[in-house]
């Protein structure tokens, strides 16, 4: 383990109040000095959800994991009023490295509010829980100042105000949690950790997490990094940002495989899976999962013999054709997003016709009545 | 055809075409073909009029032609293919050249009217609209070509 530093800079401020400081009144204005407490406040719950992240076996954090970290204000330096801070003394005797958390904790700190002045959303691997506590900081500052967050490599970036309503409205408008469906797939599995890869119908990647280690075993069953992934239905929990894009999955309850690689047809209906709202030059709805589930189910019933001809397309209401073509006799089957059913036969002379489609054994009916 | 659709009023500015041999040209996008077969899928129109399905007459434009002004608006086509006059009305649909009216900037622009089709009606013209240029194979790019922008040749 590490000994603890000499001191600790992780932030400078200028402007307004402070510049009153560097020019003549020594020390640091007491009413500005909450936002150091802020800071702490930042920094060991920041510290608190890493180590958590890394120890999904653990309940709660080690110890005196708080004590080790808490920072008291030592000397202020001049020039632009930097407070130099010292990383509290405690038990020695620790099972974790206040140090390296300490480290962790400020440069996710710095690399967030980076993320912020450059109107970017946060990462995805600053945790969702310290949201709120990284807003409430710098909320004293004043227009005309500003903060150097400083990384441990040095590097500094500045925030002010105006940055800080950006992340206001961020958090105001995107801390949306809900239970529900995602349909995606998994990527990565880190059976220790509890955490996974996934990403959703629009190939968007997001980090997952869940709790259950019965689990473990069904997840892995459909991990695969390549692009012939199985997709699967997870029932979870997850947030959204602010325009409704996945943003995390904080837990599984359960998960359900939805169209395999080598599943009939699965190749095509995987590819309606990733079509996205506006596929046709803007226009076209994303097929309905309802109406692929009911292309699979009816697929599964066929021989090979039938389903070689078959060709799969989307509809532009966010439905799914299934058609063919043999001998000049088109077969038509549409699944609407409703549920609603119909297939069509073409002859190559004489009257088309229409049915109503009930189920996929109708639609297998239909079918084979084009056999003589 | 079962059912005819029933009289919708034309603009003044459009008529419905009569030479039963005349081809239209449709674009079809890649999402509606697949090996040699259009998707029925093909034959809806945009969101503002989803019964009336656009294509560009034959004896106004060539299909090369029709693809490029397509795809030189920045839409995407997988090719031209081709329903004749006749096999519309046979669907239970009318062929109306409409080049004439305003906001029209499409050279030889014409559509097939769907409109007072019921849905049924709708789903049996399309898969029969289908079925026939299907028959026929696409009419431009030619073999070798795929009809998408990227795979023009300068």
């Amino acid at each position: 383990m590490s000994e603890p530093p000499d001191d600790f800079k992780p932030l400078r401020l200028s402007g307004g109040r402070f510049d009153e400081a560097s020019v003549g009144t020594v020390g640091f204005p007491l009413e500005a000095i909450a936002e150091l407490a802020r800071y702490e406040r930042l920094l060991i719950k920041v510290a608190r959800e890493l180590w958590r992240k890394e120890n999904p076996h653990r309940t709660r954090a080690p110890k005196g994991f708080d004590e080790q970290l808490r920072l008291r204000l030592t000397t202020v330096t001049e020039g632009c009023v930097t407070p130099v801070l010292l990383r509290g003394q405690g038990d020695a005797d620790r099972l974790f490295d206040p140090d390296s958390w300490m480290h962790r904790a400020q440069s996710s700190i710095a690399e967030a509010l980076s993320a912020i002045v450059g109107e970017q959303q946060l990462p995805s691997a600053f945790p969702a829980a310290a949201r709120h506590t990284l807003v409430q900081f710098g909320s004293s500052l004043r227009p005309d100042e500003l903060c150097r967050i400083v990384d441990p490599s040095g590097t500094d970036v500045a925030y002010t105000q105006a940055a800080r309503h950006h992340l206001v409205g961020i958090v105001a408008s995107s801390e949306v949690t809900m239970d529900g469906t995602l349909v995606g797939r998994i990527g990565e599995l880190d059976a220790n950790r509890r955490t996974f890869r996934f990403s959703d119908r629009s190939g968007r990647r997001v980090e997952g997490s869940f709790r259950q280690t019965g689990l473990i075993a069904e997840l892995r069953q459909f991990t695969d990094r390549d692009a012939v992934a199985t997709f699967v239905r997870l029932t979870c929990r997850y947030s959204t940002d602010a325009e409704q894009r996945v943003e995390g999955i904080e837990d599984v309850e359960d998960v359900d495989p939805i169209v395999a690689a080598d599943d009939p047809l699965g190749s095509r209906l995987r590819h309606l899976l990733e079509l996205y709202d506006g596929w046709h030059d803007g226009d076209g709805l994303a097929p309905a999962l309802t109406a692929i589930e009911w292309v699979r189910d009816f697929a599964a019933e066929l021989t090979s013999e039938q389903l070689e001809p078959l060709v799969v397309g989307p509809t532009l209401e966010g439905g799914v054709l299934v058609e063919q073509q043999v001998a000049g006799t088109r077969w038509s089957l549409e699944i609407d997003p409703d549920g609603e059913v119909h297939a069509v036969t073409v002859p190559p002379e004489g009257t088309p016709a229409i049915e109503g489609i009930k189920d996929g054994e109708d639609a297998v009916s239909s079918l084979r009545a084009l056999t003589p | 055809m079962s059912e005819h659709q029933e009289d919708v009023e034309l603009e003044p500015c459009e008529f419905v075409l009569e030479d039963d041999a005349e081809r239209l040209w449709r674009q079809v996008h890649p999402e509606f073909v697949q090996g040699h077969v259009v998707l029925a899928g093909a034959f809806v129109g945009t969101p503002t009029a989803r019964s009336k399905v656009s294509t560009v007459r034959s004896s106004v434009r060539t299909a090369k032609q029709a693809f490029d002004h397509h795809t030189t608006l920045g839409l995407t086509s997988a090719g031209s293919w081709a329903i004749t006059v006749d096999e519309m009305n046979v669907a239970g649909c009318q062929a109306i050249d409409d080049a004439a009216c305003e906001g029209v900037e499409t050279p030889g622009h014409s559509y097939i009217d769907m409109r007072g089709l019921s849905k049924p009606a709708r789903k049996l013209a399309r898969a029969t609209l289908a079925q026939r240029a299907t028959q026929r194979g696409r009419q431009f790019p030619g073999v070798g070509l795929t009809g998408r922008s990227s795979d023009r040749r300068p």
